[in-house]
C-alpha cells in the first residue's frame, strides 16, 4: 500500500515537473503584453510604491545633510556657471533664430512635436535574462509603445509595455535592444546593441571607416522611433567590436522622462514592423 | 480525558495562512527595490522563506500558493514563464519531504540543504536558458552566492518572529 502511494507521488510529480517545463516553453509564444500579466505588475505597483518608500527616504536625508553642510561652496560654483549659461544663452537665442530662418528659405520639414512626461522607476526588475525597470506613469498619462525614455543623464530605453498606470521600459543593455544611432563628431550612422552586459556594442553602417575613443553618441532619429539629438553613449573602446558606454546610470535611475511623440513604424516584439 | 495540559486557542488564527504567504510576498517585491547600489543584483529574498515555510508549515504554505507565486515573480521579471514557479514549487516540495530529517538537525545542516537545493535548481535554469536560446549570465552565480549568504539572516528573523509569535499565543 505505502508503496503504491510513493508510485502514485512520483508519478504526480514527474507529470507536475511536465507540466510546468510545458508552461515554460508554451510562454516563449505567448506576447508579453497580454492584458493579464499587464494587470498583475499594474496591481503590483502601489505595494512596490510603499517597498520603494525607505529608500527614497534615506536618499533625500543624505540629499539634505549634503546641501546643508556644501551651501557656500555650491553657491559660489552655481554663479559662475550662471554666468557662463548667460552667454551661452544669448547665443542660443541667436541660433534658434537664425535657425529657424534657414529652415524656411530651406523649406525643410518641421520636427515633430515632443511632449515630456515625468515619472519615477517603481521597480529595478532588471533580472539575469533581461533588462526592464517598471514606471509609475501608464496609458492614463498617454504612454504609448516604444516611446523614449530618458534619465538626467540621456537615454535609457523605450517603453515596451503599456498598463493603464504603469509602463515597462526596456533598457539600452537589454539583449533585444537595438537603436538607430550616429556619432557626434564624424557623424557615422550605426546601431547600438545591448547584450545584457554593461556595455554597449556599436555596428557601423559603413564598416571601413573607424569610430574614435571618447566620441559621443547620440541617437540619429532613423526608422522614426526617437527623436534625433538624445544623447546615448560614449565610446570606451574600438577596434574589431567598438564598444560604448552608456551615459546612463542604471543602477541610480530613478527619475525619468518619457518623450510623447507620435511614433512611425514601430518594430513589434515579434521582430515585424507595423504602421501605426 | 484530563485537561490539565490545556492551551487557549491561539488569538489570531488566521495569521497561520496570511504569515507564509505576506512574507514570500513581501520578500519577494524587496528585490526590485530601485535606486540602490545592489538594484539589478539583489539575491532572491523569497527563496529562504519559501524553504523555511515548506520546511515547517507546509499545510498553511500549499504547493499551488507556492506556484502562484513563483508565476507572479515571473511576471514581473523573466522573459520565460515557470521558470521561478518550478523553483519555488521544488523549494518547498524539497522542504516539506526532508522536513523529518532537517527539523531536529542543526543550522549548518539546514543551510547546506538550501544551499545545495538552490545550486541544482540553479543548474537546471542555466541549462534550459542557454537551451531557449539566452546568453549565459554571469549575475546567476552572483545572485547564487548573495542568497545563500542571506539565508541565515532571514532564516533567524522568520524563525524568531514565527516562534514569539507561537509562544505569546497569537497562532
Amino acid at each position: 500500500m505505502a508503496r503504491r502511494t510513493r508510485t502514485r507521488k512520483l508519478i504526480g510529480s514527474g507529470l507536475a515537473i511536465f507540466a510546468i517545463f510545458g508552461v515554460m516553453i508554451a510562454s516563449q509564444y505567448i506576447p508579453r503584453d497580454t492584458p493579464l500579466f499587464l494587470a498583475v505588475s499594474d496591481k503590483l505597483a502601489p505595494v512596490m510604491t510603499i517597498l520603494r518608500s525607505p529608500v527614497i527616504a534615506a536618499r533625500q536625508l543624505d540629499n539634505q545633510a549634503t546641501k546643508y553642510f556644501n551651501t557656500v561652496e555650491t553657491n559660489e560654483r552655481l554663479r559662475l556657471e550662471n554666468a557662463r549659461l548667460m552667454a551661452w544663452r544669448d547665443e542660443a537665442l541667436y541660433l534658434r533664430d537664425e535657425n529657424k530662418h534657414l529652415k524656411t528659405l530651406l523649406d525643410m520639414a518641421a520636427d515633430l512635436e515632443v511632449n515630456p512626461v515625468a515619472g519615477r522607476v517603481l521597480a529595478d526588475t532588471r533580472s539575469p535574462y533581461a533588462r526592464s525597470v517598471l514606471v509609475d506613469v501608464g496609458a492614463d498619462k498617454g504612454i504609448e509603445k516604444g516611446q523614449a525614455v530618458l534619465s538626467e543623464e540621456g537615454l535609457a530605453g523605450r517603453i515596451l509595455e503599456v498598463a493603464p498606470s504603469s509602463s515597462r521600459v526596456l533598457l539600452l543593455t537589454d539583449h533585444n535592444a537595438r537603436i538607430p544611432v550616429k556619432l557626434l563628431e564624424s557623424g557615422l550612422l550605426a546601431v547600438v546593441r545591448g547584450g545584457n552586459a554593461r556595455k554597449l556594442e556599436l555596428i557601423l553602417v559603413d564598416s571601413r571607416v573607424q569610430a574614435k575613443e571618447g566620441e559621443l553618441v547620440v541617437t540619429s532619429g532613423v526608422g522614426g522611433v526617437f527623436a534625433p539629438g538624445i544623447p546615448v553613449a560614449k565610446v570606451v573602446s574600438t577596434g574589431e567590436i567598438i564598444k560604448v558606454q552608456p551615459l546612463t546610470n542604471f543602477a541610480k535611475l530613478d527619475r525619468v522622462v518619457i518623450h510623447k511623440r507620435p511614433t512611425m513604424g514601430i518594430v513589434t516584439f515579434g521582430g515585424e514592423a507595423t504602421d501605426e | 480525558m484530563s485537561n490539565w495540559h490545556f492551551t487557549p486557542d491561539p488569538r489570531l488564527p488566521f495569521l497561520n495562512f496570511v504569515l507564509p504567504f505576506l512574507t514570500v510576498f513581501l520578500l519577494m517585491l524587496l528585490e526590485f527595490t530601485p535606486g540602490t547600489p545592489l538594484s539589478g543584483i539583489m539575491p532572491w529574498f523569497a527563496m529562504p522563506a519559501v524553504f523555511y515555510w515548506g520546511l515547517y508549515r507546509p499545510q498553511h504554505f500549499p504547493l499551488w500558493l507556492a506556484f502562484l507565486m513563483g508565476l507572479v515573480l515571473d511576471i514581473i521579471s523573466g522573459p520565460v514563464l515557470g521558470l521561478y514557479a518550478i523553483m519555488y514549487v521544488l523549494i518547498r516540495e524539497v522542504g516539506k519531504a526532508q522536513r523529518r530529517y532537517l527539523v531536529m538537525r542543526n543550522f549548518i545542516m539546514l543551510w547546506l540543504t538550501f544551499s545545495g537545493l538552490l545550486a541544482g535548481l540553479l543548474l537546471i535554469h542555466t541549462f534550459f536558458m542557454t537551451t531557449v536560446g539566452f546568453n549565459y549570465d554571469s549575475i546567476v552565480p552572483l545572485k547564487f552566492v548573495q542568497t545563500v549568504a542571506v539565508f541565515p539572516l532571514l532564516y533567524y528573523v522568520l524563525a524568531r518572529g514565527h516562534h514569539y509569535l507561537v509562544y505569546e499565543g497569537w497562532i
